[in-house]
């Protein structure tokens, strides 16, 4: 066969059936792993996707005995594993049709070592990603697409699996999140405070953080081991624990901060408990001392990776501390931290917990429906898992994260632009 | 470059060939065979139960395996999921589980409807059974009943309340709020307890409908008879009685260490309030008003047989042998759960208050719409403690629950 | 006023904010100490400094033959300690190829997922169960930890990435000059200098298994397998338990471990100072 005959077209075109292209093209070792590749890919996964795509369009057929829930899962991870191997069939036809058009140009084939040296090169970085991206498929992806899924079935209380099969039922469920008053009006009336209590929360936090950490770091405080030590406690507690003795301490009548504090030193007691106002102010200085020892400790890391030089030639200049922080550590700290900065911000936009430990999203307020310190993730989540709504739980979850996603999405591209000057 | 077209074909025959083969599994229907007599004996059965019964159970569990052979393996399983657990073959074969929520799992297909002959229906109590039925179906065999009552200090206390005014006399008498001392105190921010005195002059959960069911459309929660009951409590905090944020850890404390006269509260409180108060703890039924008794919900705690469990015959024999009058018996000795049975006398004379109300007690609605109920009616509380009109906010209440049950989508 | 007096002034500021701010963390903690030391279950008649404490909930903790505590502390032990060590090896390798190398992906890779990840997943975790159910990893603490291993990943190659890429790149590209294999650059020169980072990676990593109790309550099934913050969390949740003073003495407990590991790798976190002469 000469060199000039042998045609790229041909190698991709046999390598629909993938191995057929490379060994066309000579690469005989190469050629037989993709072959046994595929033969084992097809043997192993036939059964599998076959029930899972079966089980993804029709949701089960036999009440009680298919259980809607499993047969979507199924269905996800058949997709997912398509995924994969398409894009390894694309790899192979790429392949194929490089190497028949280095060959078609008189070419000769590497030799082992070599192309085995080169192949190690260009596939180094994918080695090092793979694994990671294997897994946060399967933790990260894989149980959004089943949220998003079960948005568009409707899985309720009186059609729960396993006696019930799921139904496919469209955008039914995001029609009635605007059609049904009860969601439309409380939504609303409740966004307003989550957005404050995001912000006000979060900001203290971060700001907290950022001055004990420079605090701390200055090299003129002793003891920063200790200190340090000191300041990540309550991060050492967890939350939970933290907030349900928040709970009791500011309890109105039998509550330590009213009882031991307050009303001693100032002969007052505020309503924490029942009053909406109190709760908020209460809530939010519990997020604070919760959430800025996580951002302390980030903040510390990333202190020690400012260059001292910097700083030498600020004060060779005479510049004020205050000038130091403005024009050295404050961007460079945000520079570094940014998107965990505002995955923080997120972080407390959904934060179900400490509304819901703390007082249940309570004190009720008369003629609404969510309770006075309710955040939309702490409504939703009452209200969906008291009535049994998945389906509308897992349509308004879109909606959050789409709203809250949508910002970040923002932020991020602010910053990365920001940013982006000092790539490479 | 290479040629796009001949990827997309690609792509296409794969995808193709993929969805053309999704033709699903091959099975039939299998009908279950009615095998007549006693199926073969299963190695093991699994009870799902708490942690706090599980050795009790544990117990009983070995005798049946004395008597039987078959193992019996209690799982303390409070926190696992059953509606996951079971089809994916993890389930048990029986599961304990209170009689308000076995509407919940009858409606997933989890709970299998237990068929008993006349001979094995005898010496349950006719209500406890009642609870556990669903559509007119036995969904669970009842083990134990229980409902609260009057929880009194003899020593500050020496005769129990016998009617709402003796109840708001001591009240008056004890209480004093600054020193954290209380002549009476029940957490009116919670419906359970508060349920028979916001009903003390009549009101009821839910309506019954021809067949004998629940009518959820009917809420009797904010007629002029509940309006009555709904003064008398916000009476307790207008007059000082109950402070605001009560919550339940605090009056029990307060009630343990011997400041309180009298408090409502349930058989699960007694072990811990034995230990602080000893021989002064006693324990009435509730008091009446105009001469009626306070109606408190009953609750019941039962054996449910899985659906998913391959020895179903066998696994509600277990269930009746757990009930059975000697286990049930011995089952009051250890965990002190008041049996679901005519036929077992308890002299206890800690537990005699409790049994005389348990005649004025009625089971919670076992539909899921009952748990629309709780949220809304405990707001509502919260509202009069606070001196609102009454009226306009049980009303708003039983919109609001309305709106809820409306919400579950289903025609019940 | 002189440079030194304002310097000293800011010094005591310094302290005093510090000061105040002790103040703060340590009520509700000692609070939490006071609690656990006090022979009651309940929270109302426990005071700070109860006057006849007790180790009773301590003991029985340890002791108590129907408490499974220790088991539950050693699982934790176990998940926290691999969660951490495969965490750091995973993610400084992610790290890496994000800042060093050139792949399909490499610009918007990290941020798609942290993006993902604002997602409330409280509905997801079912998908979990099932995922879990179906590779037979139910209820073991290896499906824990993949799942542990594998939600961090986005945050922390965040951490390290932007850490790697304030490493000079000559340090690199001269041991390559040399000859210097892929994984030899990434072990002996970028891995000893990014030390500070991986601290805090793994300290991150090692906390999240005693904090969560979300997950564990999902995946894990038999008592013997807990996690303590599940363990913990049922103490309170049983339906009526309350058991608060006992609930206190077992998260007094977690916040050991914790401190200990921190205070362990703030030599690490402090040596980025040191070394940072070399960085220059």
């Amino acid at each position: 066969m000469s060199k000039q005959k042998h045609n790229p077209m041909i190698a991709v075109t046999i390598s629909i059936v993938p191995g057929l292209g490379q060994l066309y093209n000579r690469q005989f070792i190469k050629g037989t792993t993709f072959l046994l590749l595929t033969i084992a890919f097809v043997v192993s996964f036939y059964q599998f996707l076959n029930i899972g795509y079966w089980g993804l369009l029709t949701l089960g057929e036999i009440p009680g005995l298919d259980d809607s829930r499993v047969l979507l899962a199924q269905g996800i991870i058949s997709l997912i594993i398509t995924g994969f191997a398409i894009t390894f069939y694309v790899l192979n036809l790429i392949n194929a049709y490089k190497e028949a058009v280095k060959i078609k140009h008189g070419r000769k084939n590497d030799d082992l070592r070599k192309s085995f040296k080169d192949g190690w090169d260009k596939s180094f970085p994918y080695v090092l990603v793979g694994p990671g991206l294997f897994l946060l498929i399967f933790v990260v992806v894989f149980p959004l697409l089943y949220m998003i899924l079960l948005a568009f079935t409707d899985y309720n209380l009186y059609n729960s699996p396993p006696k019930n099969l799921l139904n496919w039922v469209g955008f039914e469920n995001f029609i009635s999140l605007v059609t049904v008053p009860i969601w439309r009006s409380t939504f609303f009336s409740v966004f307003s405070w989550t957005v404050i209590w995001t912000l006000v929360a979060t900001t203290l936090q971060i700001a907290l953080a950022l001055i004990l950490a420079i605090f701390v770091n200055d090299p003129r405080i002793k003891f920063k081991k200790f200190i340090r030590t000191v300041l990540i406690l309550p991060w050492a507690v967890p939350a939970f624990v933290t907030i349900l003795i928040f709970a009791a301490l500011f309890n109105n009548d039998f509550g330590a901060i009213n009882n031991d504090i307050l009303g001693p030193l100032f002969n007052q007691a505020i309503p924490w408990m029942t009053d909406p106002f109190w709760s908020k102010v209460a809530l939010i200085g519990i997020q604070v001392w919760v959430g800025f020892p996580f951002v302390f400790a980030i903040f510390t890391g990333i202190l020690q990776s400012i260059s001292k030089d910097w700083y030498e030639a600020a004060d060779m200049d005479g510049a004020s501390s205050w000038q130091k922080f403005k024009s050295i550590t404050f961007p460079q700290v945000m520079f570094a931290t940014a998107p965990i900065l505002i995955m923080q911000y997120a972080g407390n936009f959904n934060n179900f917990n400490i509304i819901y430990l703390f007082n249940q999203g309570g004190p009720a307020v008369r003629g609404q429906n969510a309770g006075g310190t309710d955040i939309l993730i702490s409504w939703v989540y009452n209200l969906t898992f008291e009535t049994q709504n998945y389906n509308m739980a897992a349509a308004i979850s879109i909606v959050i994260g789409l709203i809250i996603a949508g910002f970040a999405f923002y932020q991020f591209r602010r910053t990365r632009s920001f940013k982006e000057e000092g790539e490479m | 470059m290479l040629n796009k077209s001949y990827v997309s074909a690609g792509f296409l025959i794969l995808v193709f060939s993929i969805f053309l083969s999704a033709c699903g599994p091959q099975r039939e229907v299998t009908q279950n065979e009615v095998t007549q007599g006693e199926p073969e004996k299963p190695e093991e059965l699994t009870l799902w139960a708490w942690e706090d019964t599980k050795a009790a159970f544990q117990n009983i569990g070995d005798k049946y395996t004395e008597e039987t052979g078959i193992k019996v393996n209690v799982v303390a399983a409070e926190n696992a999921d059953i509606s996951l657990d079971a089809p994916a073959g993890r389930g048990p074969d029986l599961f304990y589980e209170t009689h308000d929520r076995i509407g919940d799992a009858y409606l997933q297909g989890l709970a299998a409807e237990i068929e008993l002959t006349d001979e094995q229906l005898k010496g349950y109590q006719e209500s406890a059974m009642e609870a556990f039925t669903v559509d007119g179906k036995l969904l669970g065999i009842p083990s134990s009943v229980e409902t609260i009552g009057l929880f009194y200090n003899k020593e500050l206390v020496p005769d129990p309340p016998k009617t709402i005014k003796d109840i708001n006399e001591i009240a008056e008498q004890l209480t004093n709020a600054d020193q954290k001392e209380f002549g009476f105190l029940n957490i009116t921010s919670d419906f359970y307890p508060t349920f028979p005195f916001l009903t003390a002059a009549g009101g009821y959960v839910f309506g019954e409908n021809e067949q004998g069911g629940y009518d959820t459309s009917d809420i009797g929660l904010a007629s002029d008879e509940v309006v009555e009951g709904a003064e008398i409590i916000h009476s307790w905090h207008e007059n000082g009685y109950i402070p605001e944020s009560l919550t339940y850890d605090v009056m029990n404390g307060l009630f343990r260490d011997g400041k309180v006269g009298a408090i409502i509260s349930g058989p699960w409180g007694i072990p811990d309030f034995e230990k602080g108060l000893g021989d002064k703890l006693g324990i009435a039924p509730l008091p009446t008003y105009n001469g009626e008794h306070l109606q408190s919900f009953l609750g019941v705690k039962g054996f449910a047989v899985s659906e998913y469990s391959e020895s179903k015959y066998w696994a509600k024999d277990l269930g009746l042998f757990m009930t059975n009058a000697v286990n049930s018996k011995s089952l009051f000795e250890d965990t002190k759960r008041l049996p679901a049975r005519e036929d077992v006398s308890i002299e206890s004379e800690l537990y005699q208050g409790i049994q005389e109300q348990l005649q004025h007690a009625k089971p919670t609605p076992n539909i899921p719409a009952m748990a629309q109920v709780w949220e809304p009616m405990g707001d509502a509380l919260v509202f009069i403690t606070q001196g609102e009109n009454p009226k306009e906010v049980l009303e708003e209440a039983e919109a609001s629950i309305k709106e809820q049950i409306s919400l579950l989508g289903g025609n019940n | 006023m002189t440079r030194k007096t304002k310097s000293n002034l800011q010094v005591i500021g310094m302290y005093l904010f510090i000061g105040v701010v002790f103040v703060f963390i340590s009520y509700p903690l000692l609070w939490t100490l006071g609690l656990s030391l006090n022979p009651g279950t309940s929270l109302y008649g426990s005071t700070m400094f109860p006057e006849n404490w007790s180790f009773v909930h301590y003991k029985w903790l340890f002791f108590d033959p129907s408490s499974d505590y220790l088991l539950w502390y050693k699982n934790t032990l176990i998940v926290a300690t691999i969660t951490s060590i495969c965490s750091v090896i995973v993610v400084s390798l992610i790290a890496y190829a994000f800042s060093r190398y050139n792949f399909i992906g490499r610009k918007n890779g990290i941020y798609t997922f942290l993006l993902l990840q604002m997602f409330p997943v409280l509905m997801a975790m079912v998908a979990l169960y099932l995922l879990l159910n179906l590779v037979n990893m139910l209820d073991t603490l290896t499906g824990l930890i993949l799942i542990y291993i594998g939600g961090a990943i986005p945050m922390n190659v965040f951490l390290v990435k932007g850490y790697f890429d304030t490493l000079p790149r000559e340090l690199d590209e001269s041991a390559k000059i040399d000859g210097a294999g892929h994984f030899r650059i990434f072990f002996t020169i970028m891995l000893p200098l990014a030390k500070p980072i991986l601290a805090v990676v793994a300290l991150f990593n090692f906390m999240t298994p005693f904090m969560d109790f979300i997950l564990p309550s999902i995946i894990l099934r038999s008592p013997e397998n807990f996690t303590l913050a599940l363990g913990l969390f049922n103490f309170i949740n049983e339906q009526f338990g309350n058991n608060f003073t006992r609930f206190a003495a077992g998260a007094i407990l977690i916040a050991i471990p914790i401190a200990a590991v921190f205070l362990y790798l703030q030599r690490y976190l402090i040596s980025g100072l040191t070394s940072g002469a070399t960085k220059g």
